[in-house]
């Protein structure tokens, strides 16, 4: 009988403890919380942005002695690495969320309600309506509702080994024939240990940042045509047939297939990659991370025809959202304090003196800034001929077969016929868009920029 | 009055009867004491069954019946779930080419990784059976690859590999072998080449341990008696050394078989699949379904479509492995 008991109580603790920990459970409340009577407050933030960790922690610890102290505030500020995206899908899942974190999945987040609208929280629509030019949808907003307040916005230009061009006599190109006729040039003469150019396809975005983007101000679309409303994979052919023939040249850095983007930095800091199409979180790469052995240039992309150039794309960036335990834990007042710092004027002009980020909302905030000390940023941080583009509806809609960054690969790899490729990938695309149009699921309106023609013009 | 005699035959009766009630008593005090004894064993083994049998059904049991519901929703993990009924598999079976390249792929690198590494391995474990000196030094070194983590023999080998500066090219540049480097990862067969070749370096000296094992099994008298016959050294091994492990040899080409299927951390650490998805292979191909990755990813993940392109793929291994075992029945009776 007595082992009877013993066994019973043995599988009855074992079975408890897995039911807690397969359970769902509440979130926790904060540990200060309860420690420090309900006086001081943890609000607990997650990022991926390693390259301003330095600037966010300055601006936290400036807040912690002054508003922070005052208001009851502490704050736990996170930067995660390589896998943050998913670590965070399985935080949210098991409830167990920060207060505040980066996302660039919005509208699942808030399909769930696991994040709050802006506007719920106390001082919220003022927020929204200083910023009011800046919300898109799928970009912060989701289903016209502002989830999070954009803070930065990243653009690209050519980098280029200044040195190098100047020692072979090369000019900075401007179209992509000097494009391709530059590559070869350094190719030939970099005797196996120099090549013209470099694309990383290893690197997870490089389907945006070294094709869909840069082939913008030549062909002007991306890959989703924010005038029609429609795919239009095709519009990249060009492209395409550009990357082809530097790679039968023989102009791109071998074993591009398999190269990540960090390695690709670190070979153009060695100086064996003649130049890239590169974005402004760069600088801080090439200053800081991987320091460039030589002088550098930023130029804008080159383009298909001098004569017919639009803007370059600029992507916005860093979308802190509000995780909706906020309300049940009554923190809102708290987080909001937080919110405010992180869109702040003196935090965004510091983190743009730095050569770190660039403000979306420009001179309104570049204005409060000094003079930043990287010669190269000021290429980055003009914004005349940036488009800031809006999302595209790719988050809600279901395509079967290969994606497009496989069948990019495919292209570059001379798997695929690129023309074939394309209109393939339109097709089905486009046929999965119709299909979530259909269904309620995309208001295509909201993807459509009415005046689209007038803003990707390029200015003079 | 009683006869006579009658009452010894009582008392005899009676002793009798106290020994048989006594006897009674002894036999089921033993058996309460036998059933005490079997219950407290039952308990012990329930007991230590328990953690493992937990595990089985939180890791295994759970996530199957997971994965075989949603095999049936269209379901990205966040918005609701939608019952679309066998269309998952329709859409496997119809219009997906990719996944059954891919099933194609994993399955060659598994017969390619079968027709490599098991000769190594039983040419290297009768070696290093021998007792001759510096056979334990060998021992350690062919295992030593099996001990390092999958993700830092990946990064090795795909710096070895590079087709810029890597030491391979740079070897047979130097050696005359080729003129110029050779892009190891930019041809679908050379990238899947260097796979199957760090898949073998990484694995062989498990597979040589089963063998020396297996080895270590055989009765010295055999190898005795075939000297006395004048058996050649090769005699031997074909006649006495691999019949004899067979059944190991059985037991080992399964495992191989299914773990190379299974392949996906060295796929997504050396080449993620490229040149174009020329390498991808059936798990990391399931996995980008399952799990989205990389700081622009905002397409949603398919975990429907992935469960059931999951249980298509463990059909397909369950098919390949009842086939492997009716086909090599013999090599298990063979001794």
């Amino acid at each position: 009988m007595k082992g009877n008991r013993i066994f019973l109580m043995v599988v009855c603790s074992i079975l408890a403890l897995a039911l807690n920990a397969g359970g769902k459970q509440e979130p926790a409340p904060s540990t200060d919380k309860a420690v420090a009577s309900g006086k001081t407050e943890v609000i607990r933030i997650w990022s991926n942005d390693a390259h301003n960790r330095d600037e966010y922690t300055e601006t936290i610890k400036k807040f912690h002695e002054t508003i922070g102290k005052d208001k009851g505030i502490k704050i736990e500020y996170t930067v995660y690495g390589g896998d943050y995206y998913n670590s965070l899908d399985v935080a949210i899942a098991a409830g167990e969320e920060p207060h505040m974190f980066k996302s660039m999945k919005t509208g699942q987040y808030a399909q769930t309600g696991k994040i709050v609208p802006i506007s719920e929280l106390p001082g919220g629509n003022k927020l929204i309506e200083e910023t009011k030019k800046y919300h898109f949808e799928d970009i912060g907003m989701f289903g016209g509702v502002v989830y999070a307040i954009p803070i930065r916005v990243t653009t690209q230009n050519m980098i280029y080994n200044k040195e190098l061009f100047a020692r072979l006599g090369i000019e900075v190109p401007v179209s992509w024939n000097d494009l391709r006729e530059a590559a070869k040039k350094i190719t030939r003469a970099g005797g196996g240990k120099i090549f013209g150019f470099g694309i990383p396809m290893k690197y997870t975005n490089y389907k945006y940042y070294h094709v869909a983007w840069p082939a913008a101000p030549s062909v002007g679309t991306q890959f989703f045509n924010h005038k029609t409303g429609k795919f239009d994979f095709q519009s990249l052919e060009p492209f395409f047939n550009l990357m082809l023939q530097l790679k039968a040249d023989g102009s791109l850095f071998p074993g591009f297939e398999t190269l990540d983007y960090d390695t690709l930095r670190a070979q153009f800091a060695e100086g064996n990659i003649g130049m890239y199409f590169g974005a402004s979180f760069d600088v801080g790469v090439l200053y800081d991370q991987f320091p460039a052995k030589f002088d550098w240039g930023v130029a804008p992309i080159p383009v298909m025809d001098p004569n017919r150039r639009y803007k370059q794309i600029g992507t916005p960036g860093a979308f802190y959202v509000v995780s909706s335990r906020v309300k049940k834990e009554k923190l809102e007042e708290k987080v909001m304090e937080v919110y405010k710092l992180f869109v702040s004027i003196e935090h965004l002009a510091l983190t743009y003196e730095r050569g770190k980020d660039i403000p979306i909302r420009g001179e309104e905030v570049t204005k409060h800034a000094g003079e930043p000390k990287r010669k190269q940023w000021p290429m980055f941080t003009d914004l005349k001929n940036v488009y800031v583009r809006l999302a595209y509806p790719e988050s809600k809609i279901t395509v079967e077969g290969d994606n497009y960054t496989d069948m990019f690969s495919k292209i570059l790899t001379g798997m695929a016929d690129p023309k074939k490729a394309l209109a393939d990938l339109d097709k089905r695309y486009n046929t999965a868009l119709q299909k979530s149009i259909d269904g309620g699921k995309v208001n295509i309106k909201l993807y459509i920029d009415p005046n689209y023609d007038e803003n990707v013009k390029y200015i003079k | 009055m009683a006869a006579p005699g009658s009452g010894t035959q009582d008392a005899g009766q009676g002793l009798r009867g106290r020994i048989l009630l006594e006897g009674t008593i002894h036999v089921k005090r033993k058996t309460t004491k036998y059933s005490s004894y079997t219950l407290n064993n039952s308990i012990q083994e329930i007991l230590m069954i328990l953690p493992m049998f937990i595990g089985f059904l939180l890791f295994t049991a759970y996530p199957i019946f997971w994965a075989l519901r949603w095999a049936f929703f269209e379901y990205d993990g966040f918005s609701t779930p939608i019952f679309i009924g066998v269309e998952n598999f329709i859409r496997a079976f119809s219009r997906d080419p990719t996944f059954w390249f891919t099933l194609y792929n994993a399955f060659l690198l598994a017969l390619a990784k079968l027709v490599t590494e098991m000769p190594i391995a039983i040419v290297l474990a009768v070696l290093v059976n021998n007792k001759v000196k510096g056979s334990s030094f060998f021992r350690i070194i062919f295992f030593l690859p099996t001990v390092f983590s999958i993700a830092v023999i990946g990064l090795i080998f795909s710096i070895l590999f590079s087709a810029y500066n890597g030491i391979i090219n740079e070897l047979l540049v130097y050696f005359g072998i080729v003129e110029k480097n050779i892009n190891w990862f930019g041809e679908r067969w050379l990238a899947m080449f260097v796979v199957l070749l760090v898949s073998v370096w990484s694995t062989f000296g498990m597979v040589m341990i089963y063998f020396l094992m297996g080895l270590q099994n055989i009765p010295r008298e055999l190898y005795e008696c075939a000297q006395l016959d004048g058996a050649s050294g090769i005699k031997q091994f074909f006649h006495i050394t691999l019949p004899m492990l067979s059944p190991v040899i059985q037991v080992v080409f399964m495992i191989s078989m299914i773990g190379t299927m299974k392949m996906t951390d060295l796929i997504l650490v050396m080449t993620n699949g490229q040149p174009g998805g020329g390498t991808e292979v059936v798990m990391t191909y399931i996995f980008k379904y399952f799990f989205q990755y990389g700081d622009a990813t905002v397409t949603p993940s398919q975990f429907g479509y992935a469960s059931s392109l999951a249980i298509i793929t463990a059909i397909f291994l369950s098919i390949i492995t009842f086939i492997f075992l009716k086909i090599s029945t013999r090599m298990k009776e063979m001794y």
